[in-house]
């Protein structure tokens, strides 16, 4: 009999420390899902400022104008503790060939940083036929 | 008996669990992200949808197109091939394409106009039949292009090259974007009555028509942007997807809002559209839609459609920029009538064919015996001629003393270069025209007796002159291969009028046993000379380029007036 009372091993606490290993590993996986989803989120938000600034650029009838109005659509988006910088690396007016081409770069804090991973820099690039180019020889009446 | 309760083996039950838990997570989170993946691939694609579409809109105003030679079939439409409102025919290119249609409907428009004016006048005779033939013309240059405009295969490369150009990594780094040929490329007619990208001349209540035509002011509307943008005050356009009915033809425009830039719509204004105006069998389209996908192999792709309405965003006036008036001004005629008997009447005495020119001349003429006057042998007369000539401008000899009754003349000079004017927004006044047809240099030329040919045109789509053929050729060359040609109409009498002019004097040869009392002496006046004015107008439709001509005819009539009695012994 009492060697059965000694082979009984205590059972206290057996719960809290699988709870902690399971912790261990399901609480970086919600984090790093965080992460992810403001990724995601994030290259969507630089589509659109990309797409925006040359629709902007691509509205106007030169390119000092261009720029103004894709500097005036960029401002419309605001930065965070989440998006850092968001810029226009470079807006191409090609009048000539009636393209605008805006290229964007995103620089995005991770909210849960990791070790060597606390930032991603995105960068996008998008076209649009320009539709502003006034005809200089026919202006409107 | 004891009965000891069996405890379960709880060891790893969380532990299984948290495992169970860890894998779910991981599957949501993976789930998730290839969902937002996804939506981000859609968004992708319909922004580069999107961007082809956009550029189809733009692009598909300048090709596809149709090719009109200079000369020949369809020729008539060549002086409206190009982008450009300075008349130079070096800009003209042959094509006619959607920036372009609306041009060509006007200028067949104003052909038609100006025959509705002579029919008006009874001067029609070939006008008619032209403007039929423009007409007829322009059908088959819009069908031709309207055609073309609804071929999807012409517009892909468009489409292409803007929407290769956008990011759709969410599909995958190598996923490209092409067009899906098929239902999805289509077009429409939208804004209908709204206006179309021509303008008049002048302003409501004068748009300077022809004498005989008066616009029905449901074929004209301000512009229907609201609220209006700038610089659209005052101006007056065509009516786009509207009937024009000219004298029971239709004339047709498409419309392009004043200063709207080609943008994107929605599908349900898209396809509620697509019907075209009634009455119109192939009406030139203004709207597109394209369809496309992005894809990579092994991967899901995406589709997306997109609507574009377009606008060359360029006005352009109604106008005929090669149009000319040909103005003739003939030898200036002189007769002479002498008074034979007590009482007259005036009977012309020889020299029918005299003419004089456009310097002072001073000819002593002598009426054929017997008659010469009042039992006058014959009567010797000094004259000035030129009176009414000498320095005189080309204005000054259609419309000076002794004119008068020159409005039908004037206003029909006026419509016809208002309507060689291409500039919107430039008017030619009566002042203006009058101020053309005064060029001193064209006196010196009749002075000169070089030329008495002239020629009413426009060198730059914005002002009017009136110079000889070999100087008006140096500032518009076109004219060069167009100026022999007759207006298709036929001439009516203008304008005819006369008034005094210069006396002169005399002397008289009596009758054998008379005696002269009038003139009293050589060197008294004896006579007078009337001046006259008549011009003639032809009216031309401007189809062959001539928009009518204007033939002046000056005369003086000489009255001489010589009395001799029986001499009393």
């Amino acid at each position: 009999m009492s060697s059965n009372s000694r082979k009984r091993r205590s059972k206290k606490g057996a719960s809290l420390i699988e709870s902690a290993l399971a912790a261990v590993v399901l609480i970086p996986i919600a984090l790093a899902t965080v992460d992810v989803m403001t990724l995601v989120f994030a290259n969507s938000v630089n589509d659109t400022v990309a797409k925006n600034c040359a629709r902007a650029g691509a509205n106007q009838p030169n390119g000092i104008a261009a720029l103004q109005a894709a500097n005036k659509c960029l401002a419309t988006f605001k930065t965070s503790g989440i998006v850092k910088t968001i810029v226009i690396d470079d807006l191409n007016y090609t009048g000539d060939d009636g393209q605008c081409i805006c290229k964007t770069t995103m620089v995005v804090n991770l909210p849960i940083p990791f070790p060597g991973f606390t930032s991603v820099t995105f960068s996008n690039r998008a076209v649009e036929a320009v539709v502003g180019k006034a005809d200089a020889d026919n202006p409107a009446p | 008996m004891i009965r000891v309760p069996k405890w379960r083996n709880s060891k790893g039950s969380i532990t299984a669990l948290s495992a169970a838990l860890a894998g779910v997570l991981v599957l949501l989170g993976v789930g998730f992200f290839f969902f937002c993946l996804y939506m981000d691939a859609q968004k992708e694609t319909k922004n580069a949808i999107d961007a082809g579409t956009l550029n189809v809109g733009k692009k598909a105003l300048d090709d596809p197109f149709e090719l009109i030679p200079p000369v020949g079939d369809k020729g008539c439409f060549f002086d409206v091939t190009s982008d450009g409102i300075k008349n130079d025919i070096t800009d003209c290119n042959g094509k006619m394409n959607l920036r372009r249609v609306n041009r060509m409907w006007a200028e067949a428009m104003l052909f038609k106009i100006n025959a509705m004016g002579a029919d008006a006048d009874g001067t029609s005779d070939k006008g008619d039949t032209n403007a039929s033939q423009a007409l007829t013309d322009c059908k088959d240059i819009s069908d031709s292009l309207a055609g073309k405009l609804t071929d999807e295969n012409k517009l892909h490369d468009y489409f292409t090259e803007i929407a290769k150009l956008n990011s759709v990594r969410m599909i995958g780094q190598s996923a490209t974007v092409d067009p899906i040929p098929g239902s999805g490329w289509q077009t429409a007619q939208m804004k209908k009555e709204g206006e179309s990208n021509v303008v008049l001349g002048g302003s409501s209540g004068n748009f300077f028509p022809p004498p005989g035509f008066t616009w029905n002011s449901n074929n004209l509307t301000a512009t229907t942007r609201n609220p209006q943008p700038q610089g659209s005050s005052g101006i007056t356009f065509l009516k786009g997807y509207h009937p024009i009915d000219l004298g029971g033809d239709q004339y047709w425009q498409v419309p392009f809002l004043f200063d709207e830039k080609p943008h994107m719509v929605a599908r349900s204004d898209f396809e509620s559209d697509k019907t075209g105006p009634s009455g119109w069998d192939k009406p030139v389209p203004n709207a597109f839609s394209a369809e496309g996908k992005a894809s990579q192999t092994g991967k899901p792709s995406e589709k997306a459609t997109s609507w574009v309405l377009t606008n060359p965003r360029q006005t352009f006036k109604a106008s005929i920029p090669t149009g000319f008036v040909h103005i003739k001004i003939e030898d200036p005629k002189v007769q002479y009538f002498f008074l034979p008997h007590v009482g007259g009447p005036f009977l012309p005495v020889g020299f029918l064919d005299s003419t004089y020119g456009f310097t002072p001349s001073f000819p002593t003429v002598t009426s054929p015996a017997p008659i010469g006057g009042v039992l006058c042998a014959s009567t010797t007369i000094d004259l000035g001629l030129g009176g009414d000539t000498t320095g005189r401008s080309v204005d000054e000899l259609l419309f000076g003393y002794p004119g008068s009754n020159i409005a039908n003349l004037e206003d029909n000079l006026l419509s016809r270069c208002n309507q060689m004017i291409s500039k919107p927004g430039v008017t030619i006044s009566k002042s203006a025209l009058h101020n053309a047809l005064s060029n001193v240099e064209n006196i010196a030329f009749l002075a000169g007796g070089v030329t008495q040919d002239f020629y009413l045109y426009s060198p730059d789509g914005e002002h009017i002159k009136c110079r000889t053929l070999a100087l008006a050729i140096t500032e518009a060359p076109w004219l060069a291969a167009v100026s022999g040609n007759d207006p298709d109409g036929s001439e009516k009498s203008y304008s005819e009028s006369q008034g005094p002019g210069a006396i002169f004097t005399g002397e008289a040869v009596p009758d054998p046993t008379c005696t002269v009392v009038e003139p009293a002496a050589p060197g008294i006046p004896c006579g007078e000379e009337i001046y006259k004015v008549q011009d003639f107008w032809q009216s031309g439709t401007g189809y062959n380029h001539c928009l009518g001509q204007v033939r002046c005819q000056r005369a003086t009539d000489c009255y001489t007036v010589s009395i001799a009695v029986e001499t009393v012994i």
